[in-house]
C-alpha cells in the first residue's frame, strides 16, 4: 500500500502528460496520412506559407535581440533613478495578455492610431509591420532581462581592472561585454525564434490576409475555415517538426554557464561607465517609451471608452469562463507537477529525472495549437464542440503552464526533502502528517506563485479558444478579438482593462491567500 | 533545457506583494459576491424558443433581423433568438464541426452554391411549404432549402471618387489603379460567388486574373460587414457586394454617389436559403417560421433591411429598386459542378493569392 502511494500519483501524472501529448500528436499524424490527394505538399501554397513563418520569426528575432543588447547595455552601464521599476516593467511586459498588448499596439500604431495622427501619416499595421512590432513587444524585453542578468553578473574588479588598464568605450565593450553577450546571443535569437514561430494570436490578429499567413494560421484555416482535417493535420506535423528541430539547436547552442541569480546588484559608480553619452540615454528612453505606449494606450482608451463599456450577461459569462478555465487548468498544473515531483523524489535516478524534466517541458516545443488541433479532432467523432470545449483549454492550458509550474516548485520542494527528509524519517512520521507539517508549509509560496501564474497565463490564452471553441463561446480574450475585429477599440479596451483586474484580482487573491503563511510559520 | 531557464526567469520573479490580513478577506468578499451576480439569478420558466442560425449581418441592428423577430414573435407566442457566424459559409464550416449539437432549430443564409454541400452532412429535414408564385430567375426544385432572397453579386464604387467605372470584370482585374476588397471565398458567400464569377469568366485563365487582382487588393476579409464597412470607411474604392446595395444608400442614407458597376460578362447569381434542422425539438414552430419567411410583410422587411431581392412579387417597394442596375446576363453553374471542384478552385485561389 505505501509503495502504491509513494509511485501512483507520479506514474499517473507523467502517463497522464504522455497520453494527452501523444494522443493529440497521435491524431494529427492519423490524418496526415489519410491525405488521398498528396496535393498539398507540392503546392506553392504551402511554399509561401513556410517562406512567411521562417521570415516573421527570423526578424522577430533579429529586431528583438538586436535592440535588446543595445537595450541591456544602456540598462546595465549606468545606475539611474527608476531602474528597478524599469525592469519590473520589462517583466510585466512578458506576462500580459497576448490580446491586451495588440490592442494597446493598435491603438498607438494602427491606422487611427496616436502615431498616424502625429506624423500625419497612413501606415497599416495589418501585415508583417504589425506582427513584427507585437513579436519584438514581447521578446525584447525578455531578451533585454536575460543579457541585462548577464552582464551585472560581470565582476566589479573587471571593471576596476578595466579603469586601471585605461580601457574605453570601445576597447571595454570588446574585452568585457562582448564575450559575455557573445555566449547569449545566438541561443536567445533561437529561442525568440521558437516562440515567434510558435506565435499564432498574434498573427492572426494582425496577419490581415493571405499574403501573411503562418503555418500555424494556415492549420486553424484549414480546420476552421475548410473543415480539412488531413491538411490540418499535414499543415501540423510540419509545425511541429520545424518546432522540434529548432527547440533542440536553442538547447544546444545555449551555454551551460548560465546565472539565474535575480538581478539585485548595485555597482559602485566607479564600475560603471562615467561617460554620460546621450545616446545611451536615448536608447533607454525609446525603450521605455516602446514597452509603455501600448500599455498607455490601453488605460487611456478604456478611460475614455468607459461610456461604451460593454457590461452585459455575455461580458458576465465570459468571466466566469475564463476565471473557471484559469482555475482548473491552474490546479492541474499544480497537482500535476506536484505528484511529479513527489514521484522524483522517492525514484532518484538519473533517467527518471530526465525524463520527468523532459516531461514538464514538453509543452514549451509542442506548439500548443498543434496538440490543441489534435485533440479536437480526437474528440470530433464523440461530443463535437460541446463541454468538450472547456475540457480541452483547460487540458491545453494545464500543459502550457506545466513547465513553470514545475521549475518554481521543484527547488523549494527539493530543499525540504533534502532538510527535513531525514529527520521526518527517524520521527516516523506518517505521510499525511510530513505532507501537512513539512512539504505544505515548505513549498506553500512557490506553490501560490505558480497557482497565480497559470491562472495568468490561462486567462491571457486565447490560441486554444479559438481554435477549439465553439462559436458562441466566450472567455475575455475571445471577447476582446471579437470587439476588435468589428472595429469596436472603445469597448474593447474596457474589456482588456476588465481582464488585466481579473488577473490582477487572481494573483493577489492566490498570494494574498496562499503564499502569506509560510511567512508566519 | 537551459534556455527555459531563462524563459522561466523572466516569468517568474514576480515583485513581492506587501499583504493585510483585511484585505484577503474584503477580496475574497469580492469575489464570491460577483460570482453569483456574472451567472444571473434564475429566469422564469420561457415559452417555447425558436433559434435560428444566421449570419452576421442579418441581424445587425440596421439589418432585418430585429424587425422579423418582432413580427414573428407577435404571432408565435414564442422567442426568437439568433445565433450568428460571420459569414455564410461559415454558418457551413461550423455545422461541419458541430452536427447534430449545434442548438439551433433553422439555418438562414446559405446560398444555391452550397446546397449539395450542405445536404450531404444529412442534418436537414424538407421544408414542406407549398411555394408561391416566386420572383427567381429560374424555378425553383429544391425541396429541403427555401430561398428566401436573391441577388446578384457586384462591385460598388464611390461615383464622386472613381469617375470611369470598369466596364468588365476583366477590366477591373486589369485596372491596377482601382483599390479592391473583396470576402474570402472559404467563409463568405459573397468571396465564394466572386470565386465562381471568376471561373466563369476566365476559365483556364482564372489563376493569373488573381494574381493580376491581388496586385490591387487592399484585404481579404473574413465577412461581408467588415469588407463593406473598409470600404465606406474609404480604404478601397470598389467592393465586392450586390447591385442591390445601392438601394440602401438610396432610402436610408439618402444619397446616389455609391453605385454598382454593371459588367458586360454578366453578373453571378445568388439565392440565399433557408431550412429546418432535423435535430429541431420544435419543427411545428420552426416550420411556422419558414412559412413566415415567405409572407409578404416578411418578404418586405427582407428586402429593406437586408437589401436583396424579394423572391416573391411584392407591391410598392421602394423606389430606389427600380433604378437598379439589370445584369445583361444572370451567371449561373451547375451545383454539382460547383460541388466537384469547389476545392480544386480554393486551392487556385489561395495559391495566387498568397505569393
Amino acid at each position: 500500500m505505501s509503495r502504491l502511494l509513494k509511485y501512483s500519483p507520479g506514474v499517473v501524472a507523467t502517463g497522464c502528460v504522455w497520453l494527452g501529448l501523444s494522443w493529440g500528436l497521435f491524431n494529427v499524424i492519423k490524418y496526415a496520412f489519410t491525405d488521398v490527394d498528396g496535393l498539398i505538399l507540392d503546392d506553392p501554397w504551402l511554399q509561401q506559407v513556410l517562406l512567411f513563418s521562417i521570415k516573421q520569426a527570423g526578424l522577430s528575432a533579429l529586431f528583438s535581440v538586436g535592440g535588446a543588447v543595445l537595450f541591456a547595455l544602456a540598462i546595465a552601464r549606468r545606475v539611474f533613478w527608476g531602474r528597478q521599476w524599469l525592469m519590473a516593467l520589462l517583466q510585466v511586459c512578458f506576462a500580459l495578455p497576448v490580446i491586451v498588448v495588440i490592442l494597446g499596439i493598435v491603438q498607438v500604431y494602427g491606422r487611427s492610431g496616436w502615431l498616424n495622427h502625429l506624423l500625419g501619416t497612413e501606415f497599416s499595421i495589418y501585415g508583417l509591420a504589425g506582427i513584427l512590432i507585437c513579436h519584438v513587444f514581447f521578446n525584447l524585453p525578455l531578451a533585454t532581462r536575460v543579457l541585462v542578468s548577464h552582464l551585472e553578473a560581470i565582476p566589479d574588479s573587471y571593471y576596476a581592472q578595466a579603469a586601471q588598464m585605461q580601457l574605453n568605450g570601445w576597447w571595454r565593450w570588446r574585452w568585457l561585454e562582448w564575450p559575455l553577450i557573445r555566449t547569449q546571443v545566438v541561443g536567445l535569437s533561437l529561442l525568440v525564434f521558437l516562440l515567434c514561430f510558435n506565435s499564432f494570436t498574434i498573427v492572426l490578429a494582425l496577419g490581415g490576409g493571405p499574403k501573411s499567413t503562418t503555418l500555424e494560421v494556415a492549420i486553424y484555416q484549414a480546420l476552421r475555415y475548410e473543415f480539412d482535417l488531413p491538411q490540418a493535420g499535414i499543415l501540423a506535423l510540419l509545425q511541429l517538426a520545424l518546432a522540434i528541430i529548432i527547440a533542440v539547436l536553442a538547447t544546444r547552442l545555449m551555454p551551460a554557464s548560465t546565472t539565474t541569480a535575480p538581478i539585485s546588484v548595485h555597482r559602485s559608480q566607479q564600475a560603471l561607465w562615467l561617460s554620460a553619452s546621450k545616446l545611451w540615454v536615448t536608447i533607454r528612453g525609446f525603450g521605455l517609451i516602446f514597452c509603455l505606449l501600448p500599455l498607455l494606450a490601453i488605460v487611456w482608451g478604456a478611460w475614455s471608452g468607459l461610456s461604451a463599456w460593454p457590461w452585459s450577461s455575455s461580458l458576465g459569462e465570459a468571466t466566469l469562463n475564463s476565471l473557471l478555465i484559469g482555475l482548473c487548468s491552474s490546479l492541474l498544473a499544480c497537482l500535476l507537477s506536484l505528484a511529479m515531483l513527489h514521484f522524483r523524489q522517492h525514484m532518484r535516478y538519473r533517467c527518471v529525472d530526465r525524463w520527468l524534466e523532459q516531461t514538464a517541458v514538453a509543452a514549451l516545443y509542442l506548439p500548443p495549437v498543434v496538440l490543441a488541433t489534435g485533440w479536437f479532432i480526437g474528440t470530433l467523432a464523440w461530443h463535437r464542440a460541446d463541454y468538450w470545449s472547456y475540457i480541452l483549454i483547460v487540458m491545453a492550458n494545464a500543459l502550457m503552464a506545466l513547465p513553470f509550474t514545475f521549475r518554481l516548485i521543484a527547488s523549494a520542494f527539493q530543499h525540504c526533502y533534502d532538510y527535513y527528509g531525514p529527520l521526518a524519517q527517524s520521527l516516523g512520521l506518517r505521510r499525511w502528517a510530513w505532507w501537512r507539517w513539512f512539504v505544505l508549509p515548505m513549498t506553500n509560496k512557490p506553490l501560490a506563485q505558480s497557482l497565480a501564474l497559470a491562472w495568468i497565463l490561462s486567462l491571457g490564452d486565447m490560441g486554444v479558444a479559438v481554435l477549439v471553441g465553439a462559436a458562441d463561446f466566450n472567455t475575455l480574450p475571445l471577447t476582446i478579438y471579437r470587439l476588435l475585429g468589428s472595429y469596436q477599440l472603445a469597448s474593447a479596451m474596457a474589456v482588456a482593462v476588465w481582464l488585466l483586474v481579473c488577473c490582477g484580482l487572481c494573483y493577489g487573491l492566490v498570494y494574498l491567500t496562499l503564499g502569506r503563511k509560510s511567512a508566519s510559520s | 533545457m537551459l534556455f527555459i531557464k531563462h524563459l522561466f526567469m523572466t516569468v517568474v520573479h514576480a515583485p513581492r506583494l506587501k499583504t493585510r490580513s483585511k484585505a484577503i478577506t474584503s477580496k475574497l468578499l469580492l469575489l464570491f459576491s460577483i460570482v453569483p451576480l456574472l451567472s444571473g439569478a434564475a429566469e422564469p420558466q420561457q415559452p417555447l424558443t425558436l433559434t435560428v442560425f444566421t449570419y452576421e449581418s442579418f441581424i445587425s441592428e440596421w439589418g432585418p433581423g430585429p424587425k422579423l423577430k418582432a413580427a414573428f414573435e407577435k404571432q408565435c407566442q414564442c422567442t426568437l433568438n439568433w445565433l450568428s457566424s460571420t459569414d455564410g459559409v461559415g454558418l457551413l464550416n461550423r455545422l461541419r464541426l458541430e452536427g447534430e449539437h449545434l442548438p439551433a432549430d433553422i439555418v438562414l443564409g446559405l446560398d444555391q452554391h452550397l446546397i449539395v454541400a450542405a445536404k450531404k452532412l444529412k442534418l436537414f429535414a424538407p421544408h414542406q411549404q407549398s411555394l408561391p408564385p416566386l420572383t427567381l430567375p429560374d424555378p425553383w426544385q429544391d425541396k429541403v432549402f427555401l430561398p428566401y432572397d436573391y441577388g446578384y453579386f457586384a462591385f460598388i464604387y464611390d461615383s464622386r471618387k472613381l469617375k470611369n467605372p470598369p466596364q468588365s470584370l476583366a477590366e477591373l482585374v486589369k485596372r491596377k489603379d482601382i483599390q479592391v476588397i473583396y470576402q474570402d471565398p472559404r467563409t463568405s458567400t459573397p468571396g465564394q460567388g466572386l470565386l465562381l464569377w471568376m471561373q466563369q469568366v476566365f476559365g483556364n485563365q482564372t489563376a493569373q486574373a488573381w494574381q493580376q487582382l491581388a496586385a490591387h487588393t487592399v484585404t481579404i476579409t473574413k465577412g461581408w460587414s467588415e469588407a463593406y464597412g473598409m470600404f465606406l470607411k474609404g480604404e478601397a474604392d470598389m467592393v465586392l457586394s450586390y447591385t442591390t446595395s445601392p438601394a440602401y444608400h438610396q432610402e436610408v442614407d439618402k444619397v446616389t454617389h455609391y453605385q454598382a458597376a454593371a459588367f458586360n460578362e454578366g453578373h453571378t447569381l445568388q439565392v440565399e436559403v433557408a431550412a429546418q434542422l432535423a435535430q429541431s425539438k420544435q419543427p411545428e414552430l420552426a416550420q411556422q417560421f419558414l412559412a413566415f419567411l415567405l409572407s409578404p410583410s416578411a418578404q418586405r422587411i427582407i428586402a429593406t433591411h437586408n437589401w436583396m431581392l424579394p423572391v416573391r412579387a411584392i407591391k410598392k417597394l421602394p423606389p430606389a429598386f427600380g433604378q437598379l442596375i439589370t445584369p445583361r446576363k444572370s451567371l449561373e453553374m451547375s451545383l454539382e459542378t460547383i460541388a466537384k471542384q469547389r476545392k480544386q478552385w480554393l486551392r487556385q485561389w489561395r495559391r495566387a493569392v498568397s505569393q
